[in-house]
């Protein structure tokens, strides 16, 4: 029994694939319900959004590509329905070369089912290299540093955009990304602009102290900010779904650590019990 | 911030000021010390290590251009290079930007012709794999299983695929020392390293190793920069937690935080 | 309200009249001759300087172009007359910065050419990066400005094959590599996290309750206790938020402190050429 309670710190670590595979597959073949709380950084986001006036508008930061989809897309996609539902115009800015696309392609869909037309409803800015200067330059005249749209429009002649002359008259820009570009929005935009995040689940702890001191006014943190802020709008999608898959492997981690520890503690008794017989011997 | 308020056009000149005096005192030739740094003495235990076993060293220098930190990940490359010179040993630096290959293979020579053994260095064994992050990550991960390193190198800009080129070191064997100023990626360096240089201790390296004037004035001018930090959130903490107790103190407490916080 | 310009008239009619405005047929022709002719005398007068002069040049263009974002960062907003240059300045910056695109470009092709060419070891793969580049470019272009689709939302031969190839394809490898990190963390965690201390025992239990709290698993594990009661603090999700935005939201706070004076050192030195190494160093 020892012996095989040793062999537990040392599993292979093709099993432990293994079971992470298997464990996700059966997670979301199975469509078991599971209770979903609310962050309090994810129930200031939507208030911020709920208590935004009409004339303000919101600005789409993309800053995500493929690679982080699967978090991203989700939190994209949350968001967006809040904004069509509560019928707030936004535009779309990106700097990561695929992120205009890809949440073009969100807002795409979930424009038909809203109803809502390109123009009057969103618009895209589209990608934009550095995004220090960019930003810098936006401050001060979003005409001049966007004079066109994606489609090669000229912004005054692009209805939602004809109410809005400068950065004054953007009320909140949220950023959705994989990577740690947040300070440059801090830096760059007026405090007048509120700013808020959806991220992936590594780059969130860091934001949190960003929380603290006021700079963003809300946070949604990978599948699991998706998840709730899914559970705000009376909606099941991506990100609900994807907290049966992350449940179950969570769990498989926690008892993997301490499988692992009970085999570490098992061979550090059979080494004192070596010890004391051979003491015992001499 | 567009332009800066009365707390930043204190601080910033202020730390600035700091640090431009203790360069000038160890220009001067004052006596500057710093700690040990663990993960960096090890640089050394490392590269020894393969060339024991008879198996190269990979150096990744992350995610990064020709910026700042990557800049400094070049010091460190010189100072690998010239430590595997030494000891008859190559070092494999897979690159993401392509304008950082003249620069490293320029490193790379002057760090073997600094050990007299010119012949040593390869210009293939600096590879330009790809500017896509997982193209990267896996030409990295096929490089360490092909060419079996024994050591492994991090330092730089790392973002998601830290862990990936960490555990795959990991299963291989090699030793690593990882270095990076990203908190983010320091918990995945350190469950997959050997030793991790964290946060700021990656702007000590060069100084470190160098021990140049100039370097180890700046570093102690940083230290003394986080003291000022330091001491204005013990007392920005104590001012807000007293001023909610006591009522008149609430005004000044008040007055601190809408200086630091500049609304 | 559009942020005022505070540049002089004529520069501001210069920048948003002369430059960077698009050139058409032969002034486009004159304006890339004049800009390669410009480039070449300068590389030229550069290289003939000695490398004093040289490193000396490079030092005051260095502390000049740092010396006009920190004067126009402390200078205040009414009456900084340097506010009016960020703009052309940020779009100079942002053209730059399209060309590392083409320099990215021109060396893949090299490195990968070169290795074909000798049929070094792995010049397959090299080969590989031609037929992708080429299929992608190709097709991207076709799909682009060759006939386009009778019906909305329906393909072309070339937008088909050019959907497979970066939807199917690109989009898919992408997350498919960043997905290899959950199998990884879990075996990391597995071969890491050993009680060997009293640290690691704290540690350990923390990440327990984060992990446990960041999925409705920890919602079910204390749904007992009742979310209104003094004991409310003790539900998993709320211990778990505590964690995060309390204790290592502090630690994140002091390594940020840490790190931006780190930077602000690194920048003052590179700002004021002080910075010493083997790159810096080096002779221009």
């Amino acid at each position: 029994m020892l012996e095989w309670t040793i062999r537990l710190q040392t599993i292979d670590r093709r099993i432990i694939y293994g079971l992470v595979i298997g464990l996700i597959v059966l997670a979301l073949l199975w469509d078991f319900p599971l209770p979903q709380a609310v962050s309090p950084e994810a129930q200031s986001l939507y208030e911020t959004i709920e208590s935004l006036p009409k004339n303000k508008l919101v600005v789409i930061a993309a800053d995500w590509g493929a690679a982080t989809r699967g978090e991203c897309a989700p939190l994209t996609a949350a968001v967006v329905t809040h904004l069509f539902r509560n019928k707030r115009p936004f535009a779309i800015i990106g700097f990561a070369a695929q992120g205009p696309e890809l949440t073009t392609a969100i807002v795409q869909k979930q424009a038909k089912e809203f109803g809502a037309k390109y123009g009057k409803d969103w618009c895209n800015w589209g990608y934009k290299v550095s995004i220090d200067s960019t930003l810098l330059s936006l401050a001060e005249s979003i005409r001049r540093t966007i004079p066109q749209d994606v489609e090669g429009t000229k912004l005054d002649d692009v209805p939602l955009m004809k109410r809005v002359k400068g950065i004054d008259d953007v009320g909140l820009l949220v950023e959705f990304t994989g990577s740690g570009t947040l300070e440059a929005f801090l830096r760059r935009l007026p405090r007048s602009v509120k700013i808020a995040q959806g991220c992936t689940a590594v780059v969130g702890p860091e934001q949190y102290p960003y929380i603290d001191s006021g700079q963003l006014c809300g946070l949604l943190v990978g599948m699991k900010g998706a998840a709730e802020y899914e559970h705000l709008l009376g909606i099941r999608a991506q990100g609900t779904a994807a907290m049966r898959p992350q449940s179950l492997a969570h769990l498989l981690i926690i008892v993997l650590i301490i499988l692992g520890n009970l085999g570490m503690y098992a061979a550090a008794k059979q080494g004192r019990d070596l010890k004391r017989k051979g003491e015992a011997a001499t | 911030m567009k332009h800066a308020d009365p707390f930043m056009a204190v601080l910033l000149p202020l730390l600035s000021g700091l640090i431009l005096v203790n360069i000038l005192r160890a220009r001067r030739g004052s006596d500057l010390f710093i700690r040990k740094i663990p993960g960096i003495d090890a640089i050394g235990e490392a590269v020894g290590r393969a060339t024991e076993m008879g198996r190269p060293i990979l150096f990744s220098i992350g995610l990064g251009g020709i910026d700042i930190v990557t800049l400094l990940a070049f010091e460190v490359v010189a100072h690998v290079t010239r430590l595997a010179a030494r000891y008859r040993n190559r070092v494999i630096v897979p690159v993401v930007d392509p304008v950082a290959i003249p620069v490293l293979e320029e490193i790379e020579r002057e760090a073997f012709a600094s050990e007299h053994r010119p012949e040593g260095f390869n210009a293939d064994d600096i590879r330009f794999l790809s500017d896509s992050q997982f193209a990267y990550a896996a030409g990295v991960v096929g490089i360490m299983h092909r060419e079996q390193v024994a050591t492994n190198f991090f330092f730089g800009i790392f973002a998601a695929e830290s862990l990936i080129l960490a555990e795959t070191g990991q299963h291989v064997g090699a030793v690593q020392v990882a270095g990076t100023p990203s908190a983010l990626q320091v918990p995945f360096f350190i469950v997959t390293c050997d030793y991790t240089v964290i946060g700021e201790e990656y702007y000590a390296t060069t100084a470190y190793i160098s021990r140049e004037p100039v370097l180890l004035g700046s570093l102690v001018g940083q230290d003394w920069g986080k003291l000022v930090l330091l001491v204005l959130a013990v007392v920005g903490t104590l001012l807000t937690t007293l001023g909610a107790a006591l009522p008149t103190l609430k005004p000044v407490a008040d007055v601190f935080v809408k200086w630091i916080g500049g609304g | 309200m559009d942020r005022t310009q505070t540049a002089p008239a004529f520069l501001q009619e210069f920048f948003s009249k002369h430059l960077f405005v698009p050139l058409h047929g032969w002034a486009f022709v004159g304006a890339l001759l004049g800009t390669l002719l410009v480039a070449g005398l300068l590389f030229f007068l550069l290289s003939a300087l000695p490398p004093l002069a040289r490193r000396r040049l490079m030092k005051t263009l260095a502390f000049v172009a740092g010396l006009f974002y920190a004067v126009e960062f402390f200078w205040p907003e009414k009456g900084n007359p340097l506010t009016g240059y960020l703009i052309p300045l940020g779009t100079f910056l942002r053209v730059m910065g399209c060309f590392a695109i083409g320099l990215g470009l021109i060396s893949l092709c090299t490195v990968h050419g070169k290795a074909v060419g000798r049929r070094s070891e792995g010049w397959i793969n090299s080969a590989a990066f031609f037929a992708a580049f080429f299929a992608i470019v190709v097709f991207g272009f076709w799909q682009q400005y060759g006939k386009q689709p009778v019906h909305p939302g329906a393909y072309t031969f070339a937008g088909g094959m050019f959907h497979i190839l970066f939807i199917g394809m690109y989009n898919s490898l992408e997350p498919t590599m960043f997905s290899i990190l959950a199998f990884f963390i879990t075996s990391a965690a597995y071969r890491a996290f050993r009680v060997k201390s009293a640290e690691a025992s704290l540690m350990l239990g923390a990440a327990f309750i984060v992990m446990l709290g960041q999925v409705p698993v920890g919602m079910i594990l204390t749904s007992w206790i009742p979310p209104d009661s003094g004991f409310a603090f003790f539900r998993l999700e709320k211990l778990a938020n505590w964690i995060l935005t309390g204790v290592s939201s502090a630690a994140f706070r002091g390594i940020l402190f840490g790190t931006v004076i780190g930077n602000l050192a690194l920048s003052l030195r590179t700002w004021l050429s002080l910075e010493k190494g083997a790159y810096f160093d080096k002779p221009l």
